[in-house]
C-alpha cells in the first residue's frame, strides 16, 4: 500500500523532474524537495502552531504552580498536566503527529532516490517495476553525476595534494544546516525540561543527520541540506526565527 | 542519564533502524554455473563449489569473509579447468575448479564487476561496472586489452569466432573485434541493457529495458525487426531453431520468429520473468519471480511440469546440466534447489 500511496508516485515524480531538468539529478532532488515541502507545508504549520501552544502553555502561571506543587510525585504531575490539557483543549501529540506522518515521506524520498539511482541489479529491478507506462524508458539510468559527487555513493572531496584523505563536504555543510536550523527554529522556552531537551535536540540531531549523510548516498545528504535551508528561510519568512539563541551555544 | 535524554535516544535509534531497515530496495540473487561434476554458486561473501549429483559443499572461496568483498556475478568455467568470478570490490579471481584455491587475481578494474565473466578459447572477457570490457589470458590472468564502453556494462559479452558483442546500460550494443578489442560498428537501441545478447541464425537478438525486443544485423548492427512486449524486458532472449523465446516483468513468455520477429505463441505466467529461459531436453525452462519454474514445450509453449520453489523469489535464469536444472533463489531458507529436468522433482537444496 505505502508503494502505491507514496513510493512509487514519488519515485515516478522525480524521474518526470529529472527529464525535465536536463537530466540533472542533483537539480531534480533540489526541485523535488521543494515540492514535497510545499505538498507538507500545511503539516508543517499545524506543528509549529502546536509547538508554540505549548510554549504558551508552559509559560502559564498554572503550568508553573502545578510544577512546583507535584515536584515530588511524578504520577501526580502528569495527571495534572494532562487535566490542563484537557481544559485548555490542547493536544499534545498534535506536534508529535505531522512528524510522524512526515516520516514516511522521508523514508520514501529516500527509496525514490535509491531506487532512481539504480545503483545495481536489484535497484533497477524495483525501479523498472514502478516506472509508470507514460515515463520514459530511456531516462534509465540516471546520470548520478554533479560537480565532484556521485549522488549514489557517499560524497568525499578527495584532495590528495592537500588532505591525502577524503573530506565530506556535503556532510559537514548538513551538520552545520541542522545545527543552525535547530537552534533559528527553537522558540524559548520557560520550562526547564524543554530547554533540556532543546538543548540535547540541538546537540544528537545534526550529529544523526550528519550520520546519515555520511554513510548513505550524497542524493540524500542534498535533501537534508535543502531542507534545512528551506526550513530557515520558511521560518524566517513567517518572521519566527530565532537569531538571538544563535549567540548561545545552550539551549533556548 | 538526564529524563529526557532517555527517551530522546531510543526515538532516534528507532529512526536509524528505520532508515537503514528501508535503505535496501530489494534483495541480490546468486550467480551459478555447472559442469559435469559441480555447480558454483556466488553468493555474497564467497563462491561455493557443489558436488552436482548432492548438493554438498565441495569447497568454498574465501574460506573466512573478506570486507567489501562480494560476489553476484554468475562464476564461468574455462576449458582448463578454472572458475573466474567478478566480485564488487572491484576484482577478478581464477580459481581451481577441483578445489577452489586461487590461481590468479586481475584487479585493474575501477568498478563493480557485475556480469559474469565469458570465457572462450585462451581467452575470458569481463565486464564490469567502469564501462570497460577487459580481455584476459584464462590462464594466467594477464591483461591483453580493454574497450571502454562509456556507459556501465552489467551484461556477459557474447563472445563469437571473431567478435564480441557488448550491451550496456547507456543503451548502446558494441561489436568489437575479438583479437585487439577495436570497436568493429555500435548501435543504441533505445533502453538500457542488462543481459547479454543472443546470436542465432546470423540474427543478434537484444533485450532492452522499456524497448521492444530488437534483432540486428551482426555484421553492421542494422536493425532487422523488433517484437514488442507488454512490459518491460529484463532478461535476454534465447533463440534455439529459428525461434527466440522472451519474457517481460509482466509475466508473459513469447516465442517470435528469428527471421521476421513474428509472434508464434505466447503465454501469461503468473510474474515477472528475469532470468534468461534455458533450453534442454526438447523443452524451454523458464522461472518467475515469484517462485515458479516451468518446463514449457518448444513447439507451442505448452506445459510440461510446474514446480514451486516454496516461499522463495527467482530472478536468475535457469541453468542446465546433465538433466539437473539449477536454480538460484531469494529466500531465508535456500540458496539453490536442483530439480530434475524431466519432472521437476527437486533432487538436493543448499544452503550455506
Amino acid at each position: 500500500m505505502l508503494d502505491l500511496l507514496i513510493f512509487d508516485p514519488m519515485v515516478n515524480g522525480l524521474l518526470l523532474i529529472y527529464d525535465f531538468l536536463f537530466h540533472d539529478f542533483a537539480l531534480a532532488i533540489i526541485i523535488f524537495t521543494i515540492i514535497i515541502r510545499l505538498i507538507t507545508l500545511p503539516l508543517t504549520l499545524q506543528q509549529q502552531r502546536s509547538t508554540q501552544r505549548m510554549q504558551e502553555l508552559q509559560g502559564s502561571k498554572r503550568w508553573q504552580d502545578i510544577q512546583k506543587k507535584f515536584k515530588g510525585d511524578r504520577q501526580k504531575l502528569q495527571e495534572e498536566q494532562l487535566k490542563l490539557y484537557r481544559e485548555v483543549g490542547f493536544n499534545p501529540l498534535g506536534g508529535c503527529l505531522p512528524l510522524l506522518i512526515q516520516f514516511p515521506i522521508l523514508i520514501g524520498l529516500y527509496q525514490s532516490i535509491s531506487n532512481a539511482l539504480a545503483l545495481a541489479p536489484p535497484q533497477l529491478l524495483n525501479l523498472s517495476k514502478r516506472i509508470y507506462p507514460f515515463v520514459s524508458s530511456s531516462l534509465v539510468p540516471i546520470d548520478s553525476t554533479f560537480l565532484w559527487w556521485d549522488l549514489g555513493q557517499p560524497e568525499r572531496l578527495v584532495a590528495p595534494q592537500v588532505l591525502g584523505f577524503g573530506l565530506p563536504v556535503l556532510t559537514i555543510l548538513v551538520v552545520v544546516t541542522s545545527w543552525l536550523q535547530t537552534k533559528l527554529t527553537t522558540p524559548p522556552s520557560a520550562d526547564a525540561q524543554s530547554k533540556q531537551m532543546s538543548t540535547m535536540m540541538s546537540l544528537y540531531l545534526p550529529l544523526l543527520i550528519g550520520y546519515f549523510s555520511y554513510t548513505y548516498a550524497s542524493g540524500l545528504a542534498l535533501y537534508f541540506l535543502v531542507s534545512n535551508i528551506l526550513t530557515v528561510v520558511q521560518y524566517a519568512a513567517m518572521g519566527k526565527v530565532n537569531w538571538r539563541s544563535m549567540l548561545s551555544l545552550r539551549g533556548a | 542519564m538526564p529524563v529526557s535524554l532517555r527517551r530522546l535516544l531510543p526515538a532516534l535509534a528507532l529512526a536509524s533502524v528505520a532508515l537503514a531497515a528501508c535503505s535496501s530496495t530489494g534483495n541480490p540473487w546468486p550467480g551459478i554455473a555447472a559442469d559435469a561434476e559441480r555447480a558454483y554458486v556466488a553468493f555474497g561473501p564467497a563462491v561455493y563449489g557443489l558436488n552436482l549429483d548432492t548438493g554438498q559443499e565441495v569447497w568454498r572461496y574465501p574460506q573466512e569473509p573478506v570486507r567489501n568483498r562480494m560476489f553476484y556475478a554468475a562464476p564461468e568455467v574455462t576449458e582448463s579447468g578454472l572458475v573466474i568470478i567478478g566480485s564488487y570490490d572491484k576484482q577478478v579471481f581464477a580459481l581451481e575448479a577441483d578445489t577452489g584455491q586461487e590461481v590468479w587475481t586481475f584487479d585493474e578494474a575501477q568498478e563493480r564487476i557485475v556480469g559474469g565473466a565469458v570465457a572462450s578459447g585462451e581467452t575470458v572477457y569481463v565486464p564490469s561496472a567502469d564501462g570497460l570490457v577487459f580481455a584476459l589470458d584464462a590462464d594466467s590472468g594477464e591483461f591483453l586489452w580493454s574497450f571502454d564502453a562509456e556507459g556501465q556494462v552489467w551484461a556477459s559479452p557474447l563472445v563469437t569466432d571473431d567478435r564480441v558483442y557488448v550491451g550496456s546500460l547507456s543503451h548502446v550494443v558494441y561489436a568489437l573485434d575479438r583479437a585487439s578489442g577495436q570497436p568493429v560498428w555500435n548501435r543504441d537501441v533505445g533502453g538500457a541493457i542488462v543481459d547479454s545478447p543472443s546470436l542465432v541464425d546470423g540474427t543478434l537478438v537484444v533485450g532492452a529495458l522499456g524497448r521492444p525486443l530488437t534483432a540486428l544485423d551482426p555484421a553492421n548492427g542494422e536493425p532487422r525487426w523488433t517484437a514488442e512486449s507488454d512490459r518491460w524486458i529484463w532478461a535476454s532472449a534465447t533463440s534455439t531453431d529459428g525461434v527466440t523465446y522472451f519474457g517481460d516483468l509482466g509475466g508473459r513468455l513469447a516465442a517470435a520468429s528469428v527471421m521476421d520477429g513474428a509472434l508464434l505463441h505466447q503465454i501469461q505466467l503468473e510474474s515477472a520473468i528475469t532470468g534468461r529461459p534455458a533450453v534442454g531436453e526438447g523443452l524451454l525452462f523458464v522461472a518467475t519471480e515469484s517462485g515458479s519454474v516451468h518446463a514449457l514445450h518448444l513447439d507451442d509453449l505448452g506445459s510440461e511440469w510446474v514446480e514451486v520453489v516454496p516461499s522463495s523469489k527467482l530472478y536468475g535464469p535457469p541453468v542446465l546440466q546433465d538433466q539437473t536444472l539449477l536454480i538460484g533463489v531469494v529466500g531465508r531458507e535456500l540458496l539453490v534447489a536442483a530439480l530434475d529436468a524431466s519432472g521437476g522433482n527437486i533432487r538436493w537444496r543448499f544452503q550455506p
